[in-house]
């Protein structure tokens, strides 16, 4: 193996089981760019199977493809990168349905990938901004618990923002 | 490890289809915080009314603070241009989407001052609040700070002892804010103090105490052209510029006033003028001083008869000397550099 090798690191593998039982086998350097593998890997060393039961395969898979893209591409140490990461960026989140989108922000949150959950959340951000309050309540179920007249104030005081 | 904290998730993402994600991405606090630091202050004040919950994270003063340390900071928004010959402002908006965003600005004019015939304008921006003043002599003027985006002002209380015969360039009224240091700003007025000639007294009034307090000791400033009245706040300090003596900055936390490098004339013309310029384009060398996207900018007239040019120069963080950011060739543009150059950076985007 060490003869047919150039590199002088030997990847190792992770084996990665999701909460429905599915497992994904991924490079150490890959799963390290989620904070909570990086943790585990570095606090409890040899385990080589990491159950992680609050996620499901789905959603585990699509955190895991952004990650060896994002792996991959600052390998190549080009500094056209960023440009590239962007632009895939952009590709992984464009055609998200929503359902998908929060899914996948409560596993990258969950599995503590940063840059992720910055990519997620400004998706989600995008989303909304040009959204009325009512549409926010919908989108997020959410009950309004002011008192009447509470949020006519609050709207009164603010009217600018509501133009 | 980490894993513990968010377990409550388990029972929700454990299942094949969970419903209603978006609801518990509303209940996790860190998430619904992440995304409404990245929405615009007038999204943010709309949502209040989402619900009491959405309201007390929105009004948290710590968010705030978090949000406006976002490393890349709000680029200007527009321009406001005051013509002489008319009492309106004008506005050139400058919004990176300029569908999305109005065209027209915020205000037209100014109308705090009781007397309205009493004009009122514009004596610094920084950092999203304005320092207004009506245009009276200066012992006389009213001052305003003026928040555009909320449409609310808040007038100043009379300096004491009152101020007399406050010439141009030894009286000064300006104002310090960084949101993401303090949700407070700090006026400072800087004045000649007794007869000398170089001796100031700093006054500094806070928002938060709501009144005027003088810094300890006179300080000395050694010009006799320093824009008291030019003041750019930049990196916690206020700076003061000189053409031909000491520029200065004063840090208004520590109460420190210290001398500010300037870049050095060109060579030979300490003894002699360049052929084609006299003593009045020496004052007009600086085109332009001012701070954009955190950083401070000085434009330089540079005469070179083959390639009449200016250089915008950059402020080191550390205050040590300036550096060259651009040269501008203006060799097509005209000969006439007397226009008012003011250097907004946006991605290394320069306007004039």
């Amino acid at each position: 193996m060490s003869s047919s090798s150039t590199t002088t690191t030997t990847t190792r593998l992770l084996m990665l089981k999701a909460s429905d039982g599915v497992t994904f086998e991924v490079e150490e350097a890959v799963a390290t760019k989620l904070g909570a593998i990086n943790n585990m890997v570095e606090e409890e060393g040899s385990e080589d199977l990491i159950c992680l039961p609050n996620v499901n395969g789905k959603f585990l898979g699509m955190v895991l493809e952004w990650c060896k893209k994002h792996a991959n591409n600052n390998t190549n140490s080009d500094k056209g990168n960023d440009e590239v990461n962007k632009w895939w960026d952009k590709e992984f989140v464009m055609d998200l349905d929503q359902n998908t989108l929060y899914h996948l922000l409560m596993a990258a949150d969950y599995l503590s990938g940063t840059e992720l959950v910055d990519l997620l959340t400004e998706k989600v951000a995008s989303m909304i901004r040009g959204k009325k309050v009512e549409e926010i309540r919908e989108t997020f179920k959410i009950k309004s618990d002011f008192l009447p007249g509470q949020e006519e104030e609050i709207r009164k005081k603010n009217s600018w923002a509501f133009e | 490890m980490g894993f513990t904290k968010t377990s409550r998730k388990a029972t929700v993402s454990g299942r094949a289809t969970p419903p209603h994600s978006a609801e518990i991405i509303a209940s996790n606090d860190d998430l619904l915080s992440e995304i409404l630091f990245r929405l615009p202050i007038k999204a943010l004040v709309k949502f209040k009314s989402v619900s009491k919950h959405w309201r007390s994270l929105i009004s948290d003063p710590k968010f705030a603070l978090r949000r406006n340390t976002n490393p890349n900071p709000n680029p200007a928004s527009g321009l406001f241009v005051k013509r002489s010959s008319r009492p309106e402002f004008d506005f050139v908006n400058l919004g990176r989407n300029p569908k999305s965003i109005s065209s027209r600005g915020p205000f037209r004019s100014l109308n705090f001052a009781d007397d309205l015939s009493v004009g009122v304008g514009i004596v610094q921006s920084c950092n999203g609040l304005m320092l207004c003043s009506t245009n009276q002599a200066p012992e006389s003027r009213e001052y305003f700070v003026y928040n555009p985006t909320v449409n609310r002002y808040a007038t100043l209380p009379p300096f004491s002892p009152t101020a007399k015969n406050l010439s141009r360039s030894r009286f000064g009224v300006n104002l310090a804010f960084d949101p993401s240091r303090s949700p407070h700003y700090n006026v400072v007025c800087v004045r000649r103090a007794g007869t000398r000639f170089d001796q100031f007294r700093i006054e500094i009034y806070s928002s938060e105490t709501r009144r005027w307090r003088p810094c300890a000791g006179l300080f000395t400033v050694n010009s006799l052209d320093c824009r008291f009245d030019g003041g750019v706040f930049w990196n916690g300090s206020l700076h003061w510029m000189s053409t031909f003596g000491d520029s200065v900055y004063f840090d208004v936390e520590e109460e420190k006033l210290s001398t500010m490098p300037m870049p050095p004339l060109p060579d030979g013309w300490d003894d002699e003028l360049p052929g084609g310029w006299d003593e009045r384009d020496v004052e007009k060398k600086y085109l332009y001083f001012g701070e954009s996207m955190g950083r401070l900018h000085l434009i330089v007239r540079v005469f070179e008869p083959q390639m009449p040019h200016f250089d915008v120069l950059e402020m080191e963080m550390d205050h040590s000397g300036w550096f060259v950011k651009f040269r501008v060739d203006v060799s097509g543009f005209s000969n006439n550099l007397d226009s008012e150059f003011s250097v907004l950076c946006d991605q290394n985007r320069t306007l004039n």
